[in-house]
């Protein structure tokens, strides 16, 4: 409806009027989308999450633990009764006592009423350093004696920390994402440029690649590749080979929306004209039709970084993506592999799938929200 | 305004089709209020056709739009009354209908019918034109399919589409615009409808085609006796073919009454600006076009409110309007030479074949430009010639030919053997103002940048010098130099159409090429455009190619002019030549085709 109201004021007043900038319009557009906005700030807080990691785990996440292994998630109370009686407000969690079920023949876990295991902010804990740069030994939430063990998210077979191990991993599974996305920006742009702007034998090539790329199967195209990566390599080799397996793919979705772009500002008159005005090619796209596209382009990398979120879990969960001891949501799904320990411990389920879902619902949203905001022609 | 006498009509004592009173629509958006139709009393009468005229923004798609309640979000008619009188003499106010409501689906359609500017976009591309009548014929009318075919076909013979059953199962895209807009017409007119409502039905079309469908809108009023409201912002148009006008400014509307008094004794200021700078090709040549803004008493164009039926013209700026001094050139000094020029396009082939045939847009074109005069190039759209200026530029490679750019000091070059540096050479000095002021100037940059950018490019100016020189272009052009740091959407039409204006004479160019620069502005504002161009031409000394499809534009501001037909010059005169003594037969035809604005100049029908 903008242009109606453009049309609609004076024909050629003499003052115009002071309008906001494009990406001014884009937003104002996106504060209307509830959903999207809610996303926004979900997923501001699952990277605050993957920036501050060790800060707010609640235990080392790689220590392990043999009493603890299988540990059920222990509930939060707030409240403790005094030896006289009384109640007081005190957070805390009840200890738990690992007891042998003969009868089952396994180990069951028992809330142990008289072992109260007070919980603090800011406490002392075990040591990290801060964003990879200040060492720290203070968690955000924590027991008060480093010396307690608490397993709000339950534990895995050896006894470490679930929720720990979902918020360290965050990083890692987040950053893929991230990583992954800026590699097929990167190839998508140049080549769906190249294809777009120069067309013809170039545009042919780079198309017919695009397509026999996208014919081959996903998941045994990774696995050869991820097959080719040698076990001795160091987690941070393995871990950047990954994203650039995944990117694969990413790229050619993005590539092909560029070449469309490109082929229809081509002809746009505002192209001729700074073709006139004697830029060169290179200027021509980095200053004319790349910023009128790069709030798309926006909204089709926030839609990609799901998908590279679930591709590199779907590879961690088959063994082909990263090795332990890598922590990533995707490594940790491995552990729920098996049936037994989804019966026995479902935690370790739904610990890091309900941090995928929420992760890719409110990044899917989030694009959403972004590429109607985008495009001028979305009521 | 409800001081204006309700016009009587002299022919029909019968009451209105529709009675509009007191209509106001207005649009709720985020930067406030825009009210689009402001207080609208209008009748509108079976066999009678009511023009709507206006310009650009002045609320008469909108009003039209009301009536049918077809307004889009977020506009919504907040006052007044649309009465319609159906067949049966029942009277219902559509204003007051639920939207989407039973009676009002069986108006639109049944009733009321609407066809828009732009056939392309309002007809179904997918589906076949025949079956989309069908559809129309079969959701009012209770026939079976045999018989809605039968119909459709007499539909498309009535508004002339030749081999009608053939057509029947054409796309739309297979079809011209003027065919495709009989075709909207034939669609419309399917339900027998009592009002037929055109918003501009011929404004994307040539003139020989808008005398065509004039023509027919005309016929179809008469044989059928509906009524017909037609909003057009072309005065020809309206001379042509009215009975009744309506003025609309700024969603009011300032002067109604039959076509004759409104034409012979406007009363409002501005229906008499409006008339005073409507072009003719008749009469002589002025030196420039009166303006209406220039017409106006001062304070006027900004504030309806103050536009009172009382005010006089400013008589002073009328008269100065003097005729033109010839011009004469000198016919050594050329500037342009194009030779031979050919630019064929292939048809068909894809990756496995070779194209068939070849479309000549530009077919032999030869012709000489001289310094100092304006050069025009006439045609209907598909005649080549933005192709032509384009090969002329070395925008698009022509497929052989010759273009000898003569400039005053440096040597001559062949544009179509020129390579990339020596072309950015060549565009300094061979500027373009482009069509769609809109679409030439990128959205995303800022006034000093999309005017200054060529001149950065050519001088590597600083940031302050490129300033000190943009605000100069802007004030050249008409502007103010507050406006260096604004994005383009904060300009009208006519700002961004002066702001390529000084974007193209930037660089100080000698040749200026100008493709369609005006047809997509208002008639006021062509007018202040064609007086920029002449002003700028007196003052720096430059050469105009101007391409339009406008005739009284080429009246206008041209010198000599080339028609060009079917990709090849059929006649090269001058002016006065060409006006006074067409000869090729297509020049007489695209002549006689062009509205006069005299409803006493009416060609007889």
């Amino acid at each position: 409806m903008t242009d109606t109201t453009q049309n609609l004021a004076p024909a050629d007043a003499p003052e115009a009027p002071v309008v906001l900038g494009p990406w001014a319009l884009i937003w104002r557009k996106f504060r209307k989308h509830k959903l999207a906005m809610f996303s926004l700030y979900i997923v501001g807080l699952i990277y605050l999450v993957a920036a501050l990691g060790e800060f707010l785990a609640v235990q080392d996440p790689h220590k392990t633990s043999v009493r603890h292994t299988f540990q059920p998630p222990q509930g939060l109370h707030l409240f403790v009764k005094d030896e006289d009686g009384s109640t007081n407000f005190m957070l805390h969690a009840k200890g738990m006592k690992m007891e042998l079920n003969t009868e089952l023949r396994r180990r069951t876990f028992v809330e142990d009423e008289s072992k109260i295991i007070p919980m603090g902010f800011f406490v002392k804990g075990h040591e990290y350093k801060l964003l990879g740069l200040v060492d720290s030994s203070t968690h955000f939430f924590g027991p008060k004696n480093p010396r307690d063990t608490v397993f709000i998210f339950g534990a895995d077979r050896l006894g470490r920390d679930i929720l720990s191990r979902v918020v360290v991993g965050t990083r890692v599974s987040m950053s893929i994402g991230l990583v992954g996305v800026a590699v097929s920006l990167v190839i998508g742009v140049i080549l769906g440029g190249i294809s777009g702007y120069y067309g013809g034998l170039a545009d042919n090539l780079i198309q017919r690649l695009i397509e026999f790329i996208r014919s081959v199967p996903t998941i045994p195209l990774w696995m050869g590749l991820a097959a080719a990566i040698p076990l001795d390599w160091p987690p941070l080799r393995t871990y950047f080979v990954v994203t650039v397996i995944v990117s694969m793919i990413g790229w050619t979705s993005l590539a092909r929306e560029v070449r469309g772009k490109f082929l229809s500002l081509r002809n746009e008159d505002f192209i001729t004209a700074a073709r006139l005005d004697g830029l060169s090619d290179w200027e021509i796209i980095m200053k004319h039709m790349v910023p009128s596209f790069s709030s798309h382009i926006i909204a089709s990398l926030t839609l990609a970084v799901p998908l590279m979120i679930l591709a590199e879990t779907s590879l961690s969960f088959l063994g082909i993506g990263l090795q332990p001891p890598q922590v990533s949501w995707g490594t940790l799904l491995k552990e729920a592999q098996n049936i037994r320990s989804i019966i026995e411990a479902p935690w370790l389920l739904w610990s890091p799938g309900v941090a995928i879902v929420l992760a890719v619902l409110s990044l899917n949203f989030l694009g959403d929200g972004l590429r109607d905001a985008a495009d001028p022609h979305a009521q | 305004m409800q001081q204006i006498p309700m016009h009587n009509n002299p022919q029909s004592d019968t009451a209105p089709l529709v009675k509009i009173r007191g209509l106001k629509t207005q649009f709720f958006t985020e930067d406030g209020i825009v009210k689009a139709v402001d207080d609208v009393d209008l009748d509108i009468h079976s066999n009678r056709t009511l023009c709507i005229l206006g310009e650009s923004g002045s609320g008469k798609s909108i009003m039209a739009r009301s009536i049918l309640r077809i307004v889009d979000n977020p506009g919504r008619i907040v006052e007044g009354s649309i009465h319609y009188r159906s067949a049966d003499g029942r009277e219902v106010d559509l204003a007051k209908e639920r939207h989407g409501s039973r009676l009002l689906r069986d108006v639109r359609g049944q009733d009321i019918s609407m066809i828009f500017q732009e056939p392309m976009s309002s007809l179904g591309p997918i589906t076949k034109i025949g079956q989309q009548i069908v559809e129309t014929i079969r959701l009012h009318r209770n026939v079976t399919k045999a018989e809605a075919k039968a119909e459709a076909i007499h539909l498309l013979d009535r508004v002339g589409i030749p081999r009608p059953a053939e057509r029947f199962e054409a796309y739309p895209f297979e079809l011209s615009g003027g065919m495709r807009q009989r075709a909207m017409i034939a669609m419309a007119l399917s339900c027998q409808p009592r009002l037929l409502i055109a918003d501009e039905p011929t404004t994307a079309l040539d003139v020989t085609t808008q005398a065509q469908i004039l023509d027919l809108i005309a016929e179809l009023k008469q044989e059928r006796q509906m009524g017909v409201m037609l909003i057009t912002h072309d005065m020809g148009v309206v001379a042509e073919v009215a009975e009744d006008v309506a003025v609309m400014y700024s969603g009011k509307i300032v002067e109604r009454g039959d076509v004759y008094s409104v034409f012979e004794n406007p009363k409002h200021p501005y229906t008499k600006a409006l008339l005073a700078s409507a072009p003719r090709l008749g009469g002589i040549r002025r030196r420039r076009l009166p303006d209406i803004r220039e017409l106006l008493p001062p304070g006027y164009m900004n504030n309806p409110a103050n536009l009172s039926p009382d005010a006089r013209l400013e008589g002073h700026k009328v008269a100065e309007i003097a005729p033109a001094e010839p011009k004469t050139h000198n016919e050594e000094d050329r500037i342009l030479e194009v030779k031979n020029l050919n630019v064929h396009f292939p048809i068909g082939g894809g990756v496995f074949s070779k194209s068939t045939d070849v479309v000549k847009a530009c077919d032999e074109i030869s012709f000489d430009v001289y310094r100092g005069e304006t050069f025009g190039i006439v045609g209907e759209s598909g005649s080549g010639k933005t192709s032509l200026s384009r090969a002329i530029m070395r925008i698009l490679d022509p497929t052989s030919g010759e273009v000898l750019f003569h400039r005053k000091a440096k040597p001559t070059v062949d544009l179509t053997q020129a390579n990339k540096s020596e072309l950015r050479d060549v565009w300094r000095d061979m500027r373009m103002v482009f069509q769609d002021p809109q679409s030439s100037l990128n959205p995303r940059l800022r006034v000093i940048d999309l005017v200054g950018q060529c001149l950065q490019k050519a001088e590597s100016l600083g940031r302050r010098d490129l300033q000190a020189r943009v605000s100069d272009l802007l004030v050249q052009a008409g502007l103010k130099t507050e406006f260096l740091l604004r994005y383009p959407g904060a300009f009208s039409g006519g700002q961004r159409q002066r702001l390529g204006i000084a974007r193209a004479l930037a660089t100080n160019p000698e040749l200026v090429i100008a493709d369609e620069a005006v047809s997509a502005l208002d008639v006021s504002i062509q007018a202040q455009m064609l007086n920029l161009l002449q002003d700028l031409q007196d003052e720096f000394d430059l050469t105009y190619l101007f391409i339009t499809h406008d005739l009284s534009v080429v009246k206008h501001i041209c010198d000599r002019v080339a028609v060009m037909y079917q990709g090849k010059i059929v006649e090269l005169t001058t002016r006065d030549e060409l006006f006074a003594n067409p000869k090729h037969p297509y020049t007489k035809k695209l002549l006689a085709a062009v509205p006069n604005p005299d409803p006493r100049m009416r060609k007889a029908s």
